[in-house]
């Protein structure tokens, strides 16, 4: 035990040395002093490395001095810190690179292991963000400016978060990687704000423990062990090409807050089939309206391509007719019809009571451009 | 296409590798990393071979695909022979249990090139090489330090389970060679810190004692 405290300190210690020497090292790069010009390091990559370092060195020292001594810096030189860093993380490729691993069904190890390396790139970012927000607490007044360059990094990086998010059985695996260093942690992180670092332990807990209860499987129904399933995320719908996971309200006859409901492809072709026999569901399933003429889900528009991304559809019915609405916003699955083959998703608005298409392919909406009424909405009640 | 191996000399003795274990895996390997935008492979492997190559990515000639492998299995032997003489390399050795009690063991291998890459080798042929970069501008001292912390958090990983495939992966051994390159990077592309600290900051008007004593501050200590 010793031994491995030992072990542990030595890390911590080394992990420390080299966020300092690059803070060192960056820093001079950004200062453009002439011992470090050989380093051909540019002035936003530097000021970027500067942030990032001394953000992690402050994470695994809680020495305040490291944060306010950047702090006390004139707030032109400040600014221009922030600038530079901002313009080096809005040409980051961390989101293209996401979304195209995580297009990948079936991950090889090297796709996992680049989504390792992408994963603690997206840390030191967010942690160097974190820091460029302390230091510019006193001038978003004067400098709305800075925000947008900040809100703009955000933005950017929210694309490749949201193609990992979107994949639990990923961001599982892919998480491990920050296991060693949560001992290493001398200052508290917000969850939701460094979720990769946190929701890999979470997920496997919850994993586990479910899986041993069994109730994991019965609840869904499947033989199959799924991909893990995710709470917690900011995102409440997790939705790719072959299952979707949804937060579902409290559901009757249930003692837990919440519960999630996962629909395969299969099952909702199986979920249409009993529709149509029934006519509706049992309350724990998630209600089908076909917008079929047979029931009144008035069509505003029909599908039609996006303007702007012409290979997406869109399309909006009018629910404010139907009996049990939810009252807050539910996911509806667009399906075909005959075969229950899944088409799409979009979302019902209780405030206006439309149901919007969000996500479909403009290819497969266009043979019901003119036929809505073979298309089958699934509303999450 | 003749695939060729590669051998360096490590602590253990000389450890021999192919360069791919097929054409196809390294076509493959074009496809996802040689010819990405988002990697400088330009760096290391002439940016006209690899506009011919990215012009011709769906059925790329013979002749140019051997041009490129050529080039790729230089780097790769350069690489691989500048980490292992540092020393800067890892190995290793897990127990990965499927299910239905199927158990096996397989060793990978990481170094990193001078240029910034990682090259992760296993079952004795190279797997994957590849940068790993913010941006395709980042400077090769920076792809370096990220290379290198991507290594060390690998080998620091114990265990984890694989739920798609049903598989769970238990590191039996780890071997960092150097220790004392794992306890503090030898970045190539950084001088001497005698060196930095004979000449002085250009821009004297900023204030800034104790940010250039950080280093020492944390270093003393290991």
């Amino acid at each position: 035990m010793r031994a491995k405290s030992r072990d542990q300190t030595s890390d911590t210690r080394a992990w420390q040395a080299f966020h300092a020497d690059n803070v060192r090292t960056y820093t001079a790069a950004w200062l453009g002093a002439t011992r470090a010009k050989h380093l051909a390091i540019r002035r936003d990559e530097a000021a970027a490395g500067l942030l990032e370092h001394a953000a992690l060195l402050w994470r695994y020292t809680a020495d305040e001095s490291i944060r306010s001594e950047l702090r006390d810096w004139p707030p032109q030189r400040r600014r221009q810190l922030i600038r530079d860093a901002c313009r080096y993380f809005v040409r980051t490729t961390y989101s293209a690179q996401m979304t195209t691993l995580c297009a990948h069904e079936a991950l090889t190890d090297d796709h996992l292991a680049r989504i390792q390396s992408l994963l603690l790139l997206r840390d030191g970012a967010q942690a160097a963000l974190d820091l460029a927000a302390y230091l510019a607490q006193d001038l978003w007044g004067k400098e709305p400016k800075l925000l947008f360059a900040l809100a703009d990094v955000y933005t950017q990086l929210a694309k490749g978060d949201e193609a990992i998010l979107q994949r639990p059985d990923i961001l599982s695996i892919a998480g491990k990687i920050f296991a060693p260093f949560q001992p290493l942690l001398r200052v508290e992180l917000d969850k939701d704000r460094y979720w990769w670092i946190f929701h890999a332990a979470e997920l496997d807990q919850q994993f586990t423990r479910e899986e041993e209860s069994g109730t994991l499987y019965q609840r869904l129904g499947l033989r199959r062990p799924l991909p893990r399933i995710m709470k917690q995320l900011p995102t409440r719908v997790v939705f790719d090409t072959r299952y979707i996971v949804m937060e579902q309200p409290l559901a009757a006859k249930t003692t837990e807050k919440t519960s999630f409901l996962v629909v395969t492809r299969k099952s909702v072709a199986s979920l249409v089939g009993t529709a149509r026999t029934r006519g509706r569901v049992a309350s724990r399933s998630p209600v089908i309206l076909p917008a079929a003429r047979a029931l009144p889900v008035p069509v505003v528009f029909g599908p039609r391509a996006i303007p702007e991304e012409p290979n997406r559809a869109t399309a909006q019915w009018d629910a404010s007719g139907l009996p049990r609405l939810p009252r807050t916003q539910a996911l509806v699955l667009v399906a075909e019809a005959k075969s229950g083959t899944l088409l799409g998703a979009g979302y019902f608005d209780p405030a206006t009571k439309l149901i919007t298409l969000v996500e479909g392919a403009w290819t497969a909406f266009e043979p019901y451009a003119h036929a809505t009424e073979d298309l089958l909405l699934v509303l999450a009640s | 296409m003749n695939m060729r191996s590669v051998t360096v000399h490590l602590s253990t003795g000389p450890f021999t590798v192919q360069v791919f274990r097929d054409p196809q895996r390294f076509l493959a390997h074009v496809r996802d990393h040689f010819v990405s935008p988002h990697e400088p492979w330009d760096r290391v492997i002439p940016r006209k071979l690899l506009k011919h190559v990215c012009q011709k990515i769906n059925a790329p000639p013979v002749r140019l695909v051997e041009a490129l492998y050529e080039r790729v299995a230089d780097a790769i032997a350069d690489g691989a022979a500048f980490s292992a003489a540092l020393p800067l390399y890892a190995s290793i050795n897990e127990r990965v249990r499927a299910k239905g009690g199927r158990e096996w063991e397989q060793t990978t291998t990481y170094f990193i090139a001078a240029k910034g890459f990682m090259i992760i080798c296993g079952n004795h042929t190279v797997k994957s090489a590849y940068f790993c970069a913010e941006t395709p501008s980042d400077a090769a001292y920076t792809l370096f330090q990220r290379a290198w912390k991507t290594v060390k958090s690998r080998c620091a990983m114990k265990q984890y389970v694989d739920e798609k495939y049903a598989t769970v992966h238990t590191r039996v051994a780890v071997h960092m060679e150097s220790e004392q390159n794992w306890q503090r990077c030898p970045n190539p592309h950084q001088r001497p810190r005698s060196a930095f600290k004979k000449r002085s900051s250009p821009d004297e008007s900023i204030h800034l004692p104790r940010i250039f004593t950080w280093e020492d501050d944390y270093a003393s200590e290991i």
